[in-house]
């Protein structure tokens, strides 16, 4: 008997008398579950004062509308002949619409098959576009029109139209041969279907060359031309940045044109090519994937594109290598997941292929340890297994915690199967578990054993599992048998509170260090890395820019709203100052805290520096946390945050992030900007009784919300192992003490499982 | 407001025996404070206006009478707005009084009461919003607010299916087979939603909610 069927047999034994049988099995539940044992005095309770209320004497003129009412229907000549009320059930809602659906999906395929048995030859498909798809809330602008009005689905729009996205909203237009998506925050005029203007921001095209002549897209900067194939071009005042994802196109004005073919980058200037075309970085080009997938095609929550994450590292594989066949293994156990995952990989094309696959790229959650799968090599025409697994954290956001897996940015083909099983406990508190992948959903929160089996599916969504906790603190374990013996990975969810940090930061001081050494890539690289960051900030809040280049400059320093014409005057500013001046990185952290500390109500500075190293910054922290100002920098050019950076973030409840200029500046930033979304955590430890081995690994990137884990080596006379997990949370610290048996039932094969433990005892090392 | 005086053998019949009376047209003989045939019988009564027109209508003015108050009541938490509730209980009785046959289908006159209300005007299936806000303010004049504030807190809490059946057991006192037919779900889905209307209820967290109302 689970709590659910508990629940209706106390209220059958509160209002009613249930039979003897279950009454024993209530019994033997209450025994076993206290909390139902509580909510029978709290039903008692509600019901007795409930009963005990006295009711309201009604208004003295219903005694008048009574007897009007009665004079009204007793003198009425012939009694009605149909009964007041009815005893028999009705059927339910859902029942209703099953119904009703299923006789609507009848008609319509009904109609849809007369309709083309009898119409003859198809109605030629109009030359104008159309909104396929918007997700959020799309402007429209129509010609001779000043004024803007919301797209609706399947809108035509006449040539000359204007549209722009807002933060949170993508658009998508289809007409004959060209489809144009326009992610959030960008801005676009369409001349006619296959000639567009892009203003502002970023667009992805797909031509499929039934058009006859090529798809157009022009900029203030240069000219896209494609006959076939996808393009994402971004735009900004002095540039405009072309990616080719399939096919090729062609950029640059007519006569001076550059192919660029797939997987190839390119920037023009004034409408000429600025330095020579470049291979997109592994980051961009999956994110291209994924964005250009998720807006096509079925959308994903922003929760569940959150689950999925593009590293700069993560394989693509080449469109000629497919996967046959794809197993994917989750065992949950609360905020902690071993993921195995079983690929067979078939090489359909003319050359060999090498490469491995490894969990981590593909995993978010931030993985703790994988297990290094072996290299594959693949002759054209052969096919080979790989193997591989991982233990990652679910990674939380919004009360949910998820697990996604990305086959997408392995193979753009068809997976030709696809098995997935997951098995998770509730005893980690588990509430729910969604699987909007395969649209299935958990009925019975107690115990998961879930598999299923799909043949030919596309990748182009990526596997999400969702799993939804109760709202408290909880520890809960995954525990394994290695050759040394039962290893137990612990993990404790707190439940800090959230913080949005619009709501603490509406004022945003960006600091952008000129002068600091941004590595290999340069100049360029930290600017596309700025432009990025003032243009995903959100135009909610009150921006300033502050910048050094030898010099401190204040280039609208004043506070005032973040608007697109905002945005390009700091762009303008920037792009003037040189970059040989002389890095004095942590002065002008110092100048920048002490003007940010000038405002009123504190904000969050975000501060914008390269690789160099700085010393001892704990007096800039005393000084940002006596103003109540959040610090965030993020390290442009530097795989890593320095720690100085860290413990600044970590003391003011920001965060610091390398940007490795491996790493697609976009999404590098709108990590950041998502990270920066909840409040700062730090000083997380565990420690047990009975001398037994125990480390944590604190929360990726020092977010609230996050799982902080602990790896306890235990022996199997342990049981049960006592500790008490515990951290900060801005002022607060969090403790929560836990009981854990050690049972080590999960099923590994040993090389993997050492592999995993190895990795974990590296974590745990420094 | 005073109420009419009824002889003792017709006010201690059941709500059965009552309607039936009514629908026999019986009643004036079992009993009205004055002459049979005098339509005073029904005067004063639970409609107070004397409007009665029958002898035997002194049945259906004390059945009236029984449940005024916690008809409304009903109603009133059904619908959180006073002037809804009191033209249901006005359209409830004489949707009744219209029909004057014999119910069918219910095991008692309260159960079929309650169904023709709940039916009608507040069907489960087909729930109406619940005007809180209104409530709230008709109860700031009125004794024991916050109380009532709290319960109603309570409520709002509740699903619109859930909210009917926990209605009809807890409040009006059906059975929930009775209250199971007065929403037209079947006994299970009566079960089950009346668990789950005390499970939300039972929440400490609604308890604190509605403490903070006592402060309005």
């Amino acid at each position: 008997m689970n709590c659910r069927e508990a629940s209706v047999l106390l209220i059958k034994r509160l209002f009613g008398e249930p039979d003897h049988e279950s009454i024993a099995e209530l019994a033997e539940h209450l025994r076993a579950c206290p909390e139902c044992a509580r909510r029978e005095a709290a039903y008692v309770q509600v019901r007795d004062e409930v009963r005990s209320m006295e009711p309201i004497e009604p208004p003295g003129e219903l005694a008048e509308m009574l007897a009007l009412g009665l004079q009204e229907a007793l003198t009425r000549g012939t009694p009605p002949k149909r009964a007041p009320a009815d005893p028999k059930p009705e059927l339910a809602g859902y029942k209703k619409a099953l119904i009703v659906g299923t006789v609507l999906i009848f008609l319509v395929a009904l109609t849809v098959g007369l309709f083309v048995v009898f119409s003859g030859e198809r109605a030629p498909v109009p030359n104008v576009a159309a909104v396929a798809l918007l997700s959020g809330t799309a402007d429209v602008r129509t010609p001779g029109s000043s004024d803007w009005h919301q797209a609706r689905p399947r809108e035509f729009l006449p040539p000359g139209v204007q549209l722009r996205t807002g933060p949170d909203s993508a658009l998508k237009l289809r007409a004959a041969g060209v489809e144009w998506w326009l992610p959030a925050i960008s801005a676009m005029g369409l001349e006619e279907p296959g000639l567009a203007e892009l203003l502002v921001g970023r667009v992805y095209a797909r031509c499929d060359g039934s058009k006859g002549s090529p798809v157009k897209l022009v900029s203030a900067n240069g000219t896209v031309t494609c006959n076939e194939g996808e393009f994402s071009a971004v735009a900004s005042l002095k540039r405009l940045r072309v990616g080719c994802i399939s096919g090729s196109v062609q950029v640059g004005e007519e006569g001076q044109q550059t192919r660029l073919n797939a997987g190839q980058c390119a920037m023009l200037v004034e409408r000429s090519l600025s330095g020579p075309t470049r291979s997109a970085r592994p980051g961009e080009l999956a994110h291209w994937l994924l964005s250009l997938e998720e807006y096509g095609g079925r959308c994903l929550s922003p929760r569940q594109r959150a689950s999925v994450r593009v590293t700069p590292q993560t394989p693509i594989l080449r469109n000629s290598v497919r996967i046959d066949d794809l197993g994917i293994t989750a065992v949950v156990r609360g905020p902690v997941a071993l993921v195995s995952i079983a690929a067979v990989l078939h090489n359909g094309g003319t050359e060999p292929w090498r490469g491995s696959l490894s969990a981590a790229d593909v995993l978010l959650p931030p993985v703790l340890a994988q297990a290094e799968s072996e290299p594959i090599e693949l002759a054209p025409g052969v096919e080979a297994a790989c193997r591989t697994a991982a233990v990652c954290l679910l990674q939380g956001r919004d009360g949910f915690y998820a697990l996604g897996v990305n086959p997408n940015v392995w193979t753009r083909g068809e997976i030709g199967r696809l098995n997935l099983r997951v098995s998770a406990s509730a005893e980690g508190g588990l509430r729910t578990f969604d699987c909007p992948t395969m649209n299935c959903r958990l009925k019975r929160p107690e115990h998961v054993d879930w598999a299923v089996s799909r043949d030919r599916v596309s990748p182009a969504t990526p596997v999400v599992l969702e799993f939804e906790f109760e709202r408290a603190d909880c520890v809960d374990a995954l525990q394994f048998e290695t050759a040394k013996g039962v290893r137990a990975l612990a993990a404790w969810r707190p439940d800090p509170p959230g913080d949005e940090w619009l709501r603490k930061a509406r004022n945003v001081f960006i600091a952008v260090d000129v002068a600091a050494d941004f590595g290999g890539a340069g100049r360029t690289y930290e600017q596309e890395a700025a432009e990025a960051l003032l243009s995903c900030l959100p135009p909610g809040c009150a921006t300033a820019l502050i910048a050094y280049d030898g010099g401190l400059k204040v280039e609208r320093s004043r506070l005032a709203l973040h608007l697109p014409l905002r945005v390009e005057a700091m762009l303008e500013g920037l792009w003037c100052l040189n970059d040989n001046g002389e890095s004095r990185t942590r002065d002008f952290l110092h100048e920048a805290v002490a003007l940010a500390s000038g405002a009123q109500g504190g904000g969050l500075l975000i501060f914008v520096t390269g690789r160099d190293q700085v010393g001892d910054l704990s007096q800039v922290a005393d000084a940002a946390k006596a103003a109540g100002i959040r610090v965030a920098v993020l390290q442009v050019g530097s795989d890593d945050a320095a720690p100085a950076y860290r413990a600044l973030t970590g003391a003011t409840g920001g965060v610091a992030l390398g940007l490795p200029d491996s790493e697609a500046p976009e999404l590098a930033v709108l990590d950041f900007l998502a990270n920066l979304r909840v409040s700062g955590t730090a000083g997380a430890s565990v420690a047990t009784e009975k001398g037994i081995e125990a480390a944590a690994f604190p929360p990726a990137g020092n977010f609230a919300n996050q799982p902080v884990t602990g790896l306890l080596e235990a022996p199997s006379d342990a049981n049960p192992i006592r500790g008490r997990f515990s951290m900060m949370a801005g002022e607060r610290r969090l403790v929560h003490e836990f009981t854990l048996q050690v049972k080590g039932d999960i099923a590994l094969s040993g090389a993997l499982a050492d592999e995993l433990v190895r990795g974990l005892e590296a974590r745990t090392a420094p | 407001m005073s109420g009419p005086v009824y002889s003792q053998e017709l006010t201690e019949k059941s709500d059965e025996e009552l309607w039936r009376a009514f629908v026999a047209g019986t009643s004036a003989a079992a009993g009205s404070p004055g002459a049979a045939g005098n339509s005073a019988a029904a005067d004063s009564g639970a409609t107070g206006k004397g409007v009665a027109v029958r002898p035997s209508d002194a049945a259906l003015d004390v059945l009236i009478g029984r449940y005024r108050r916690p008809l409304f009541w009903y109603l009133l938490l059904s619908t959180g707005k006073q002037d809804s509730a009191a033209q249901y209980t006005r359209n409830t009785w004489a949707l009744l009084a219209a029909y004057r046959r014999p119910f069918q289908g219910f095991e008692s006159f309260k159960g079929w009461l309650y169904a023709v209300a709940t039916q009608n005007w507040v069907p489960a299936t087909h729930p109406a919003t619940f005007g809180f806000a209104e409530l709230l303010d008709d109860l700031k004049r009125t004794e024991e607010t916050s109380r009532r504030a709290k319960f109603f807190f309570l409520i709002t809490e509740l699903a619109p299916a859930e909210r009917q059946p926990f209605l009809l057991v807890t409040v009006a006192g059906l059975t929930v087979p009775e209250a199971a037919k007065a929403c037209r779900f079947d006994e299970e889905r009566a079960w089950e939603c009346l668990a789950r209307a005390y499970g939300r209820l039972a929440r400490a967290e609604l308890f604190k909610r509605a403490e903070a109302a006592d402060e309005l």
